[in-house]
């Protein structure tokens, strides 16, 4: 069987709710860190969470009507209230409920921060778990496996969401205070980026099991494809913490530059990583 | 990296997938097995499964010939073991088999196989 329109429609639309979920749980968390008192930057990231909430709304809703697809084949699935009635009942209607509720709280939180962050919160958490809804660390025997999902995809969202942030900071004239930014994310990331892959490591060490299914199964082979990506992404980000944001306390206005196309080329591969994320979780099984 | 090159790459990605493992499948049995030649057309398909799943669809195809959608109404709940009634007017030749449905962890499943009558 070859992977179908809708299968592949599947995958695109799975990249776009991890890209959604959690770069709009990541900008929340990273204004909760980083942008208190900076009215400039508030303004900015909550256009951002608004565009990226109201995105994601659609991105779930749309999800769920091509699964419907999937289950018969047919386009006419995406309304086929049989169908979709079968997703409804399970996981897939769960998990459907926890994002709708997730992104709505997380545009209502970025109206007003002032009272409403914590609303934001609930949606991110929301969010997050809707992940452990549907998908293989549901089979493991071990119940810390869907803890140990949960603490990567926290991590992973602090990570993707302070892309942007940094991005616009080093597009700016102030260098000291895109140093001082990028430094106060390097502290963060230093205890978080630890955590995510220790996290990310062992869930896949106990769904893979085999060592040898890294290598002879197709589910193993993506995963190896992602290990390689996010050794690049760790690559760049070391480089960033230790070469260009040091260049840029010091004064260096090339470093910045640097620092804002590694940060692009970061973006990218965490693109590729959550396409290769995308396939294991949709359209393959574990090894035997 | 350019967003070009960002795409050849997941291409790339996806071009290292092969096709057998891509359904998702997690069809442990059938009767008639893969690839296998029968001496009489069957009267009845037996698919059996690794997991509890609910099938939603499941089809058979001649080789020259339209899909016929097999009856799931017996079928409506989850279960690892189903057996279907086949059309009595089964022709000689190849036969292809689509399936379709949902695992309890809510993964979407599919898969096909196929057998070939001589009669």
């Amino acid at each position: 069987m070859v992977l179908d329109g809708f299968a592949l429609t599947g995958v695109a639309l799975k990249v776009m709710l991890y890209i959604t979920s959690l770069a709009a749980s990541g900008l929340l968390l990273f204004r909760l860190i980083f942008a208190r008192d900076e009215a400039d930057l508030a303004a900015w990231l909550r256009r951002r969470l608004l565009l990226l909430a109201s995105l994601g709304l659609g991105v779930a809703a749309a999800r769920f009507l091509v699964a419907g697809a999937r289950l018969t084949g047919e386009l006419s699935g995406m309304t086929d209230t049989v169908m979709l009635g079968i997703l409804w009942s399970g996981p897939v209607g769960t998990a459907l409920i926890l994002q709708l509720a997730g992104f709505a709280l997380i545009a209502a939180g970025a109206i007003d921060w002032s009272w409403s962050k914590w609303i934001g919160l609930v949606g991110v958490a929301l969010l997050i778990t809707s992940f452990g809804q549907v998908g293989h660390v549901l089979q493991l025997d071990a119940d810390w496996g869907l803890l140990l999902l949960l603490v990567h995809l926290v991590g992973l969202a602090f990570w993707i969401g302070s892309l942007a942030p940094l991005y616009r900071a080093t597009r700016r004239q102030d260098l000291a205070a895109a140093a001082t930014l990028a430094h106060g994310f390097g502290q963060v990331a230093i205890v978080i980026v630890p955590v995510l892959l220790v996290a990310g490591a062992v869930c896949a060490a106990l769904l893979l099991r085999d060592l040898g299914a890294l290598f002879g199964t197709t589910y193993g082979q993506v995963l190896l494809i992602k290990i390689v990506l996010v050794g690049a992404i760790l690559t760049l980000a070391a480089l960033n913490k230790y070469r260009f944001v040091p260049a840029m306390q010091a004064g260096d206005t090339l470093a910045a530059a640097h620092l804002q196309r590694s940060i692009v080329i970061e973006a990218a591969f965490i693109g590729l990583v959550l396409i290769a994320t995308s396939i294991l979780t949709s359209v393959l099984s574990l090894p035997e | 990296m350019t967003g070009k090159a960002a795409l050849a790459l997941a291409l790339l990605a996806m071009s290292f997938l092969g096709t057998e493992a891509i359904a998702h499948s997690k069809l442990s049995r059938s009767d008639p097995g893969n690839g296998s030649v029968v001496s009489a057309a069957p009267a009845t398909l037996t698919l059996s499964f690794v997991e509890d799943i609910r099938l939603t669809r499941v089809s058979m195809t001649p080789g020259e010939g339209d899909a016929v959608d097999l009856d799931l109404s017996n079928v409506a709940t989850f279960g690892r073991e189903f057996d279907f009634d086949l059309p009595l007017d089964m022709t000689a030749g190849q036969h292809q088999v689509d399936w379709r449905g949902i695992g309890v962890d809510g993964h979407l499943m599919q898969g096909s196989f196929g057998f070939t009558v001589e009669q």
